[in-house]
């Protein structure tokens, strides 16, 4: 296998003809920009001394670009706007190699990776590559999202079918109950128009009928078929209410579960909003399905097969006229839905919009207040609320204008069906008056079923729509996953160790370059550096939120992605600069780490984080709601109790990230003294802007753009006179100043 | 290693909004790299940044050298031609995105749509998801898309565009 991309055979043989045979090649990639604008593709091919161009020049000819690799200084990827360009240092020189689409940066940066490594001949792991397999394995096409791993065109209609039937099946024996009800009474539906028709008619009502006179009984017999209906029907409900719900609960927890299982990237890359709309609309649009389609399906295809039975055996001539009639208006409603569909789809979009905008502005109202723009806000509404108006009243109008039309025409071709039976009836065409009534009866009883198969491509697409959404959280696998056989540890000691460490959240964007360190387990770790720097980084690594890219983050001496993730995260006890209190009590908060402590340890806890005094003064102590809706806690109280919980956890590992900023210096300093005391056999890594907080560190990082600058002892550190003594003098000096002015 | 420390002077510097005249000097050193002469000192490579890219491409350029703001360009037009020239197609170079000329088919799977569209005179088949979110006006009258690899095309009046390519993707709008 070769990576990454294939070559088309005309560049390859291009390429022999130059004397570089296939074998040599080891690594590929293709860039679809012209240098300067344009698509015009382009291929770069790597052997292990050389890197060869292939480009076409405006008449489509081929040139070759020979670059020894001892030559190469550097190579990098320069992101433009929507483009990017692959650069090379050569000689002393800098130049452009190629241009591409900013999506095809992924590639060019791993293709790039392998330039460098064989030109320092240093090892190429390539076997990660196969576990990134871009490609859908049933059907072999790229998946169109690469970073989302389902194949739309295996995953199609049927695809989705198929996997809603087999759920439906795991409630077979209900489902099959509920059919067969239904299906009885649906024959049953069948009897009425003969009874009361024909039967009354032709035999009841009319002289030398087989049961002429006879009323009571006829009445009887009608009421009797009408009572078992009902009976059927309160048994078909009552099932229904049995199985229903129960899907509904399934299904709900099912694609909760499914998104919980995600990393966190996962979450940060889209809308809340939109996640909580696959857990309830998206289900209930699957749930009303299974309840009603699958059922209503099975009996309006039998309905229609058995009426179209009964019809022609009464009358083949009307019943072939009937059929025809049904096809036409079909088709012209078929039409008339499809181009209300649009209209449809417009006025969702308007709904989302609006609720956006509202969701928007209720999160938002502390500035909307701040700044006195409640009615700024309130056009803002208004504008989106008069386009779901303009939408709404578009459909309207057209369903208004076409819908009457369509019925008039079904109801006319009814009205005249009734013209031609008469005059069958009246020429003695082998019909009864009754069988015509009947008749008529039987074909209304058509229409039905037959606008249920119209709507039903409608709530059919939505319903696949919904559903393949929902199979895509369920089948989107996790980026961060246990390996099958990831170690087991139940208590960790805490030596953590950096080796090499680079990352980027997004390609090209490196965030963390060549990071090195070791931190001894009992020690406390400072790390030190400007905003942006990539601290909170090193914390989502050494938490295995991420994946490292290059390198590995061992703790113990075990590599975190070898380690099961439950037991890392238990291990590992974090303050971070966003705490967020779920809904629930003040206790039940600092407790979510281990709900099973006592009250007496979770007051120790809140104690020891300098929490306990502002608990008492809240109005139902420890027992106060908390989080969205509940009480609202300063950002410094919302930290405290935060710290509290990960004291109460008593993790060997402690991480702190800027835990303290939202916090006075007299508070910061009477929790850097709980610290201290918790510090007795615990590794603590603690992340803060003020370097005070950082005294008692027994070793302080400082990094600065990604990078590891600065690593030594407080003293050490001031001695070199480096980046940290500078933060010093410069922090010492702002204090002296915010002292003298006080 | 250690960086220079802020200066009063340098912080001044540092906050400033200094906007370029055109007594500063661009040239274009080829292969897409521009230098500039500012204060007798030349900076290189300098890149330009639209503040405003969409609503006001040719004003508020900030130009940038080593991740340092050397100043804003007001407007380029203030600027002599032959520079205006080179800035332009600076600009152009770093702000390239592909045009489509035409719609020839959008078709829904799943939770993707797949649209066949001309784009800088080549037919391609673009991939997103969520068109709802993915495709936008970005000023009143040109229609960004963005595809699921985060690439970029544009949409140039879409109302003036045939009515049957303004149907394909109307309803996403
Ligand atoms: N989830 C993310 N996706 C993309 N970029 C991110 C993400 N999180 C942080 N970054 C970027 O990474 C850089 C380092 O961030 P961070 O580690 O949080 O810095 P800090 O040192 O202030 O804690 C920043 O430039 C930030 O914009
Ligand atoms: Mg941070």
């Amino acid at each position: 296998m070769k990576y990454f991309v294939t070559l088309p055979e005309q560049i390859y043989s291009f390429l022999e003809n130059h004397g570089i045979s296939q074998q040599e090649i080891r690594y590929t990639a293709k860039a679809d920009l012209a240098p300067d604008g344009g698509f015009s593709d382009s291929y770069l091919a790597l052997s292990p001394q050389t890197l060869y161009l292939v480009t076409a020049d405006s008449s489509g000819s081929l040139k070759l670009k020979t670059i020894p690799l001892s030559e190469v200084e550097d190579i990098w990827i320069e992101r433009l706007v929507n483009t990017a360009r692959l650069l090379i240092k050569q000689n002393g020189r800098k130049r452009a190699l190629c241009r591409f689409a900013s999506g095809g940066i992924r590639i060019m940066d791993r293709f790039r990776d392998r330039v460098m490594k064989l030109k320092q001949q240093e090892p190429i792991d390539d076997s990660r590559l196969e576990d990134e397999e871009i490609r859908c394995p049933k059907c072999g096409l790229p998946y169109p999202d690469q970073r989302r791993k389902v194949c739309p065109k295996c995953n199609g209609r049927f695809g989705v079918v198929r996997r809603l039937l087999s759920i439906y099946m795991e409630y077979k024996w209900y489902g099959l109950a509920m059919l067969a009800g239904i299906l009885i009474s649906t024959g049953f539906s069948f009897v009425t128009p003969y009874v009361g028709n024909q039967l009354l008619l032709d035999e009841v009502l009319a002289a030398g009928g087989q049961f002429y006179g006879q009323v009571l009984w006829i009445v009887l017999l009608m009421l009797g078929i009408r009572l078992f209906g009902v009976v059927l029907s309160m048994a078909y409900g009552c099932l229904s209410a049995h199985i229903a719900p129960r899907m509904y609960r399934n299904l709900r927890l099912k694609v909760f579960e499914a998104m919980q299982r995600q990393s966190l990237d996962y979450f940060t890359n889209r809308q809340t909003g939109s996640l909580i709309t696959r857990i309830n609309d998206d289900t209930w649009t699957i749930y009303v399905f299974f309840v009603d389609m699958v059922q209503l399906v099975v009996v309006n295809t039998v309905t229609i097969a058995g009426l179209l039975g009964i019809l022609f055996s009464m009358q083949s001539l009307l019943a072939l006229l009937v059929t025809v009639f049904t096809l036409i208006t079909t088709m012209i409603m078929r039409y008339f839905i499809g181009r209300h569909r649009k209209y449809f789809k417009k006025s969702n979009n308007a709904v989302r919009k609006l609720r956006s905008i509202t969701s928007d502005v209720f999160n938002g109202q502390r500035v909307v207040k701040a700044f006195a723009k409640e009615n700024t806000e309130i056009s803002r509404f208004a504008s989106a609320n008069q386009r779901l108006f303009d939408a709404e009243f578009a459909q309207a109008k057209h369903s208004n204008r076409y819908f009457p039309f369509v019925r008039f025409l079904t109801k006319t071709g009814f009205s005249s069906l009734f013209f031609i039976g008469a005059v069958l009836v009246v020429s003695g065409y082998n019909l009864t008056l009754g069988a015509l009534t009947a008749f008529v009866a039987y074909a209304d009883m058509l229409q039905g079923p037959v606008d249920f198969f119209l709507n039903f491509s409608q709530w059919w697409s939505g319903c696949v729509d919904a559903s393949s959404r929902i199979f895509e959280v369920l089948d989107s696998k996790p980026k961060i996953h246990d390996r099958p056989n990831a170690k087991s540890v139940a208590l960790l000691k805490g030596d953590i160790s950096l080796k090499n460490v680079s990352f980027e959240y997004d390609v090209g964007r490196p965030i963390l370059k060549n990071v090195s360190f070791d931190i001894p387990h009992g020690t406390m770790f400072g790390i030190v550096g400007k905003t942006g720097a990539g601290k909170s980084t090193i914390i989502n690594l050494i938490t295995r939120m991420y994946d490292v890219n290059e390198g590995s983050i061992s703790i113990d001496g075990t590599d975190v992605r070898e380690l099961r993730n439950e037991d890392l995260r238990r291990n590992i006890g974090i303050v971070s600069q966003e705490t967020y209190l779920f809904i629930g009590t003040v206790a039940d908060n600092i407790r979510y780490g281990r709900p099973e402590a006592s009250m007496e340890d979770v007051i120790r806890a809140a104690k020891a984080a300098f929490a306990h005094e502002f608990i008492m003064k809240l109005p139902d102590g420890y027992q106060t709601r908390v989080g969205s809706g509940g009480v609202s806690l300063s950002g410094g109280e919302r930290q405290r109790i935060s710290i509290a919980r990960a004291m109460l956890q008593k993790p060997p590992i402690l991480i702190l990230d800027e835990a303290t900023a939202a916090m006075d210096t007299q508070t910061e300093r009477r929790i850097q003294y709980a610290i201290d005391r918790l510090k007795q056999g615990r590794t603590i890594i603690a992340i803060a802007h003020r370097l005070s907080t950082l005294r008692d560190a027994d070793f302080i990082a400082c990094i600065d753009d990604g990078m590891l600058v600065e690593l030594g002892t407080h003293e050490e550190l001031i001695r070199k006179k480096g980046v940290y003594f500078e933060l010093h003098r410069l922090q010492t000096e702002a204090f002296q100043f915010v002292e003298m002015g006080e | 290693m250690p960086k220079q420390m802020m200066t009063d002077d340098n912080m001044e510097k540092l906050i400033a909004y200094r906007e370029l005249d055109s007594s500063c000097v661009f040239v274009d050193d080829g292969d897409g790299f521009l230098s500039l002469t500012l204060d007798e000192t030349v900076y290189r490579p300098v890149d330009l940044i639209r503040l405003l890219p969409y609503d006001r491409p040719d004003e508020y350029i900030s130009c940038v050298c080593k991740e340092q703001e050397l100043g804003i360009i007001r407007r380029i037009a203030d600027f002599p031609e032959e520079q205006q020239r080179i800035l332009q197609h600076q600009l152009s170079f770093r702000y390239y995105t592909p045009v489509i000329e035409k719609i020839i088919s959008v078709r829904e799977k799943m939770w993707f749509v797949f649209i066949k569209v001309v784009v800088d005179g080549q037919k391609k088949e673009l991939c997103t998801r969520d068109l709802y979110h993915n495709i936008r006006f970005y000023n009143s009258t040109d229609l960004l898309l963005t595809d699921v690899d985060e690439n970029r095309y544009l949409i140039r009046n879409f109302r003036q565009q045939p009515a049957k390519m303004q149907q394909k993707i109307e309803i996403y709008l």
